[in-house]
């Protein structure tokens, strides 16, 4: 009851209608923004944070949030049309993609706009009912704790192999892994395979790489088939059947619950639960065979996990104080200027910046399906430009992308370079998806690893004497050697019944 | 070209590149480890995968899709051109640069079609600088 | 006839036959002309410097927005813009520790309209430890100002069995090795307090090093590690909500905010003195004048109410010190970390 009672007083504060204002206005821009390739949520919100700082405090934080979240869905609209990704759409360029290209972009994009409001409306309740105890998950887990879980979503390189053997997507990871080593490592120091460039320094951007690898590569290999393959032609069929409909529920469900917890966790947030929630699809999805060659369920999972952490990505900074992503980071800074301190006081010392958040965020979530849905019509006839035009603009936002993350125009240098690389790899068979989930966990892993064993002085023990590694790591141990024993049952009849196999790897 | 020996090779060459340099680093053991330790270990396997891929490529045989490298340097010439007019002239420049490199990969070319691509996409620069603040000479 | 084909053919040649005669006519107004040209260019030169700024100024912040050094040079956007009378435009160049940023700092033309934001860690400390960052403070920076100092906070976590820093010391003598504190890195303020720590107070502690200040607070809070050294603004909320203990600071005085709590010098580690500190400088070879223009103008924003009120919520001392001072701050502390680099052998190649 008491839940009801804050949600009132936060509606109260989100219904005014500056508020509304701002609400709409961040998540237009916020979608607009996220739409334009290569631009995402970091990006922009840290190049109008300035703005933010004449209006009052919780029009500010209501705009900035839509900001975040609406980029979130316009990331997955770029994603879906173009191939090209952010930092949290990069399954969508999977699925969404392929969907595409089967000339079925309407439903791809009519069933990530339903799953982020699904998605968005489970973090929401997530975070009304569960806030203040949530924040004390991130306390929860020590750097063995996330080692175990990081081991586990490798397990999820597995299933973003869509093509082709695993052993491929498991190359690819570990490559992903060797390319996140590059870079100054935080346990020492010292600057590995920088090959004594400044702005490698600090690693190789996510953006960068997966820019280059998924749009520049595409944009090559559609050069290459010189079918000028234009995003759409003909009719836009937006509205889905019923029994399509219906399939994109349970994803999406799925989804949402993924990501609201993997959005609670500082360092992944949306990035890590898209992937997350693309794995649990293929698990246990009842149309798991179709996904990787366009099915609704990969799409729907990912859009609903993308929303929900990044909500979920809130509590963190509400409920303790501390940031647990870049854009958090960014949030934070906004609160600091408008004076106010976020630490575990907060919700109850500005509550009414809390509920009205929330409250907002509900707002949002309409206003994202009301715009969203209809406006995707018109957003689409803009590709219906043909691609020999098309394709020198994404190559100028891809620039105008990158360039942004770090104000740097040497992270292009970076992009091309990958560009050429993920071309070579899509030549080679080779999928660009393990290698970004790979460069993400990599670091993730070392980092823990070597800092849960100087925190147990060298000790090995402390993997299992924690709980929650324990069983985290006992499930990632029986998971995969289920996944092996199931493989080598699988080849065994395979090469029972087919004597003369033309597969290759 | 037997795709699956590209493979191989193509990974045990990154095996190489990352190993190699990772030597040199401290290495350490798996209770103290340094800098080197997980390159190392990464590139070896990574270096394993690559050898097994080699090894089946003498029995099976996958034709592999062409490569026509024509397309995707001339993208790659675009993209850094724009970087170094963009850092050392203005944007505008850099546009009118990637425009007409990038466009000599397309099937046709039309000088003409490319000065209106860059006008558009002169003006969203323009709208990104003035709305979002983004931080490049423009002129 | 002939000197007028010439001339038509070659115009330039009539213009210097025209010039030279002129020459050969009246050397000494000549000598006139060009002094009153050179008195003109030099009036013109100062009037020039008084005319600064008459377009935008940049400044340089050489971390990522939304950080607390962007946070700070934002909040004197307003104040300057009214005294200097032209925007300011706030670039952000993250990476390396502040060393790319400044290095662009330093490479911009010394005319004063870029103006980069700099900080002990990268001024001090960074060019020690990134020998490849492409700059000499001493050498290619003119220091404006030093704004703001601050200390960190040696927090522990709040039920632990250390009340005191006296219980730290003796705990660290107990237990060699054990007791570990949060990091930025090596190298980081973090670090550098703890070493100097270790060698003050003759005990072992192992650094435990985390990517930024969010991580190591939280792994604080949950018990992962024993103490850290907290930047006020992260750090005084969740010593306020209770979550953690405040046993000393770093600087030689104490904290206005925390008023009760002891700083290190008092508390059995005599002589200890870390603070870290933020100004703003400008290349070098920017000509005094604007140097003096751009100093008083930053001087009065940090002190206006607003600022000071900024100062003392994020647990800062506010200094807005000369010219001089900076200059030599910067240099001292150059030397000093330079000795303190080579003695940790912290070199990041």
């Amino acid at each position: 009851m008491e839940i009801l009672h804050n949600l009132a007083f936060g509606f109260e504060h989100a219904l005014t209608l500056q508020n509304l204002m701002y609400c709409a206005i961040g998540c237009a821009v916020g979608t607009l923004v996220g739409l334009l390739p290569g631009l995402g949520p970091l990006s922009t919100i840290s190049l109008l944070l300035p703005m933010t700082y004449s209006i009052p405090t919780d029009g500010a934080l209501i705009m900035l949030a839509g900001i975040y979240y609406g980029a979130q869905y316009g990331d997955s609209v770029s994603a879906i049309t173009m191939k090209i990704p952010h930092a949290s759409s990069i399954v969508a360029c999977i699925d969404g993609y392929q969907m595409t290209r089967k000339g079925k972009t309407g439903l791809a994009l009519f069933s990530a706009g339903v799953s982020s409001f699904i998605g968005g409306t489970v973090a929401i309740v997530v975070l009304s009912t569960l806030a203040p105890a949530l924040g004390e998950i991130a306390f929860l887990f020590g750097p063995s704790d996330y080692c175990a879980l990081i081991l586990l979503g490798f397990l999820c390189v597995g299933f973003v192999t869509t093509g082709g053997h695993m052993i491929n997507g498991l190359a690819m990871a570990l490559v992903g892994v060797l390319l996140g080593s590059i870079g100054t490592d935080v346990n020492s120091g010292a600057r590995r395979f920088t090959l004594d460039l400044a702005f490698l320094a600090d690693g190789i951007g996510l953006i960068s790489i997966a820019l280059g690898c998924f749009a520049i590569a595409e944009i090559a290999r559609n050069l290459d088939s010189r079918s000028e393959f234009t995003p759409f032609s003909g009719r836009i069929q937006l509205i889905p059947s019923w029994t399509e409909f219906k399939r994109i529920i349970p994803s999406a469900l799925r989804g949402s619950a993924v990501g609201s917890f993997l959005g609670l966790l500082p360092g992944g947030g949306p990035t890590l639960a898209q992937f997350g929630a693309y794995a649990l699809e293929k698990r246990f999805s009842k149309h798991r065979a179709e996904i990787g060659s366009g099915a609704i369920e990969g799409v729907a999972g990912q859009a609903a996990a993308d929303e929900a952490a990044a909500r979920t990505s809130f509590i963190p900074l509400m409920s303790i104080g501390i940031p647990e992503n870049a854009v958090m980071a960014l949030m934070l800074a906004a609160f600091i200027v408008k004076g106010i301190q976020p630490g575990p006081n907060m919700i109850g010392q500005h509550p009414e910046l809390f509920w009205g958040l929330v409250a907002s965020m509900w707002i949002g979530n309409c206003f994202l399906l009301v715009l969203n849905v209809p406006m995707v019509r018109y957003l689409l006839s803009v590709f219906k430009i043909p691609y020999s035009v098309l394709f020198p603009c994404i190559l100028f936002f891809c620039c105008i992308g990158t360039f942004s993350v770090n104000n740097n125009l040497d992270d292009i240098y970076i992009t091309a370079a990958f560009g050429l690389v993920g071309y070579v790899f899509l030549r080679l068979g080779l999928e660009p998806a393990p290698l970004i989930l790979g460069f993400i966990l990599g670091p993730m892993l070392e980092e823990n690893f070597r800092r849960a064993l100087v925190i147990s002085r060298g000790s090995f023990s402390i993997f299992v004497t924690r709980p929650i590694s324990a069983s985290l790591l006992a499930i990632t141990a029986a998971f995969f050697v289920w996944q092996i024993s199931a493989y080598a049952r699988q080849a065994l009849a395979r090469r029972a019944s087919l004597p003369a196999t033309h597969k290759g790897l | 070209m037997n795709q699956l020996l590209i493979r191989g090779l193509a990974l045990v060459a990154i095996a190489l590149c990352f190993g190699i340099p990772a030597l040199t680093y401290r290495v350490g053991t798996f209770s103290n480890a340094g800098p080197g330790l997980f390159p190392l270990l990464v590139s070896c396997i990574v270096g394993l995968i690559g050898v097994v891929m080699i090894v089946r490529a003498r029995f099976e045989r996958v034709e592999s899709l062409p490569f026509k490298l024509r397309n995707i340097f001339i993208v790659l010439a675009g993209l850094v051109g724009f970087a170094i007019i963009a850092k050392h002239f203005n944007v505008v420049g850099a546009i009118v640069y990637l425009v007409f490199v990038s466009t000599l990969a397309g099937s046709d070319y039309s000088a003409v079609r490319n000065i209106k691509i860059c006008a558009v996409l002169i003006a969203i620069a323009f709208a990104l600088h003035a709305f979002l603040g983004l931080n490049l000479t423009l002129l | 006839m002939e000197s007028e084909d010439f001339a038509r053919r070659n115009r330039l040649g009539a213009s210097t036959v025209q010039v030279s005669r002129l020459k050969r006519c009246i050397p000494g107004e000549l000598r006139l002309v060009t002094a009153a040209i050179c008195s003109a260019l030099l009036v013109g030169s100062v009037l020039a410097a008084e005319e600064f700024p008459s377009k935008p100024i940049r400044f340089i912040v050489p971390f990522p927005a939304g950080s607390s050094a962007d946070t700070r040079t934002r909040q004197l956007v307003a104040p300057l813009t009214k005294s200097l009378k032209q925007p300011i435009i706030i670039d952000n160049h993250p990476g390396a520790a502040g060393s790319i940023g400044t290095a662009v700092g330093v490479k911009a033309p010394a005319d004063g309209y870029t103006v980069t934001y700099i900080v002990t860690t990268s001024v001090a400390v960074g060019p020690h430890v990134y020998k490849d960052s492409g700059f000499d403070p001493r050498r290619d920076l003119i220091p404006l100002i030093v704004a703001m100092k601050t200390a960190s906070i040696l927090a522990v976590k709040a039920d632990s069995a250390i009340h005191s820093v006296s219980d730290l010391i003796s705990s660290a003598k107990a237990n060699p090795g054990k007791l570990t504190y949060g990091t930025s890195g090596p190298g980081s303020p973090q670090h550098l307090m703890g070493e100097r720590l270790k060698k003050l107070a003759k005990i072992q502690l192992v650094p435990v090093p985390y990517k930024g200040d969010a991580p190591t607070l939280t792994d604080l809070v949950a018990g992962q590690i024993d103490m850290t050294f907290g930047p006020p603004p992260a750090t005084l909320p969740l010593i306020d909500a209770g979550k953690l203990k405040a046993l000393a600071v770093t600087s030689p005085k104490r904290m206005a905010r925390l008023p009760n709590t002891p700083t290190l010098a008092e508390s059995g580690v005599p002589g200890y003195d870390e603070v870290m500190w933020y100004g703003y400088a400008v290349p070098a070879g920017t000509p005094a004048g604007i140097v003096k223009r751009l100093h008083e103008a930053l001087r009065a924003a940090l002190l206006t109410p607003e600022f000071r009120q900024f100062t003392e919520l994020n647990g800062g001392e506010l200094v807005a010190s000369t010219q001089e001072y900076a200059a030599e701050l910067m240099r001292r502390d150059f030397e000093r970390y330079g000795q303190i680099v080579r003695e940790l052998d912290l070199r990041a190649d």
